[in-house]
């Protein structure tokens, strides 16, 4: 069991999880540069 | 007897939230719809366009042409035409005056991808068409195998697409055209026809046809996967590199808003035909998996780049599973406030392929890259709108058949 765990939140995994979040808010401001409520 | 009911159906979170969003976007959208005001006041921005106009007049409404009287009495002509571009109608403003020449092209309305159409901007397309005559047809020069293109046509009546930005470029011209041929055959007794309206298939419908005929039979010829690396490769440096055809958000909208483009546009009935034809005839969304470049890429890349994936625990996926469709919803609700097509337009597609963007979009578009190479499908799987509908569609289609087959099973 501790082996799976270990294996479930490795430093990789954290990266990757922080780049979803981080294109996510980059996408979302894209959105809103697009519909004229936030400047370029 | 409710509990039961609750009990069986076991819907996971995802589809709450999904019924909660498609909920408020339903009313969000019906409330906006029951208070547009679709009458648009055109004369004050034929007001707008020249201080000397002292009287409008509208004399047809189909299309939309005014009476303008100037202070000094001379008279002019104002059409409001319109047409699809990119991914969006466009509504133009032409002003011809007495001696049948456009004193003023305006774009009203559009909804195009705001990279694109900063340029037709920056360039003043535009004023590009002032001085040009209404008694022949207006031609778009570099526009080589587009429709209205000037090539192999004598003429000095024409305008130069902007580089980059093409598409939009033919649909202002076509737009303009569609006044200016109408203004001339029934005001000034000139017979002049529209260049658009030709049947134009060229090498870009071709190769869109091509992909999505591998696609189809990839279903029933299962030998086709063997080759996949090559369609992939196909995908991404023909479709997308080549042709810089590719389905967007934006297209969905004005399918369903009915804002399509006239039927010489083939590769535009192509791609939204063709991907909800595979849809609903094979039940498979087909056009994800084997046609769009910008998957193949991701896919390419993975492949070619040789390294492992890193996994994400299924927990994790499921959250950020959450955030593709929240995206659109957002865009949605903004385009609704707005009234802003391109609120729509935040896919990374024509960054990639036509290298045009805006800048935060330049700074995604690495990311995406980077991480494709241990993720797979790192964009379509989290972010894209388009997959996230089209793979909605082939649900609700299953779900359908499935419906359909057990009640003529009980009938």
């Amino acid at each position: 069991m501790a082996k799976n765990e270990s294996n479930s939140l490795t430093v990789k995994s954290v990266i990757i999880s922080g780049i979803i979040i981080a294109v996510g808010v980059f996408q979302a401001v894209v959105i809103f540069q697009n519909a004229g409520l936030m400047a370029y | 007897m409710m509990n039961e009911k609750i009990k069986k159906s076991k819907r996971t979170f995802r589809e709450y939230y999904l019924i909660f969003l498609a909920i408020t976007l339903l009313i969000y959208g019906g409330y906006t719809m029951l208070n547009s005001s679709d009458v648009r006041d055109y004369s004050s921005t034929i007001f707008d366009a020249d201080p000397s106009y002292v009287e409008i007049e509208e004399i047809k409404s189909n299309p939309l042409i005014f009476k303008v009287f100037r202070s000094s009495g001379e008279v002019d002509l104002a059409t409001i035409t319109n047409s699809v571009g990119y991914q969006s109608k466009l509504e133009l403003l032409t002003i011809i005056d007495e001696k049948g020449l456009i004193t003023k092209v305006d774009v009203l309305e559009q909804g195009e991808t705001p990279a694109f159409f900063d340029k037709i901007l920056q360039s003043k397309f535009t004023d590009r068409f002032v001085g040009k005559t209404t008694f022949e047809p207006i031609y778009v020069g570099r526009a080589k195998g587009y429709p209205g293109s000037s090539e192999g046509v004598m003429t000095q009546n024409q305008v130069d697409a902007v580089s980059g930005s093409t598409i939009s470029s033919v649909a202002i011209a076509e737009a303009v055209n569609k006044g200016t041929t109408y203004v001339a055959s029934n005001y000034f007794e000139k017979n002049v026809h529209s260049p658009f309206i030709q049947m134009n298939i060229t090498l870009s419908e071709i190769g869109l046809l091509v992909i999505f005929i591998i696609a189809a039979l990839s279903l029933y010829i299962k030998g086709i996967n063997r080759y996949r690396k090559f369609v992939l490769l196909y995908s991404v440096l023909v479709v997308g590199f080549y042709l810089n055809r590719f389905f967007t958000f934006g297209m969905i909208q004005s399918f369903f808003s009915g804002n399509w483009p006239l039927a010489n546009n083939i590769s535009w009935y192509l791609l939204t035909f063709g991907t909800f034809a595979m849809i609903i005839l094979l039940g498979r969304n087909m056009y994800c998996s084997w046609i769009c470049p910008f998957g193949a890429m991701q896919e390419v890349i993975l492949k070619f780049g040789g390294l492992k994936p890193i996994k994400l625990t299924p927990g994790l996926v499921k959250v950020f599973r959450l955030i593709q469709p929240t995206l659109a919803y957002i865009a949605i609700m903004l385009m609704l406030y707005t009234n802003e097509i391109q609120t729509l337009a935040y896919d990374p597609f024509s960054a990639v392929f036509n290298l045009t963007a805006l800048p935060i979009m330049w700074m995604c578009l690495p990311i995406l890259i980077f991480v494709s190479l241990v993720q797979y499908r790192f964009y379509c799987t989290y972010f894209c709108p388009i997959g996230f509908i089209l793979n909605g569609m082939t649900k609700i289609r299953s779900k359908g058949v499935e419906l359909w087959r057990k009640m003529k099973a009980t009938a």
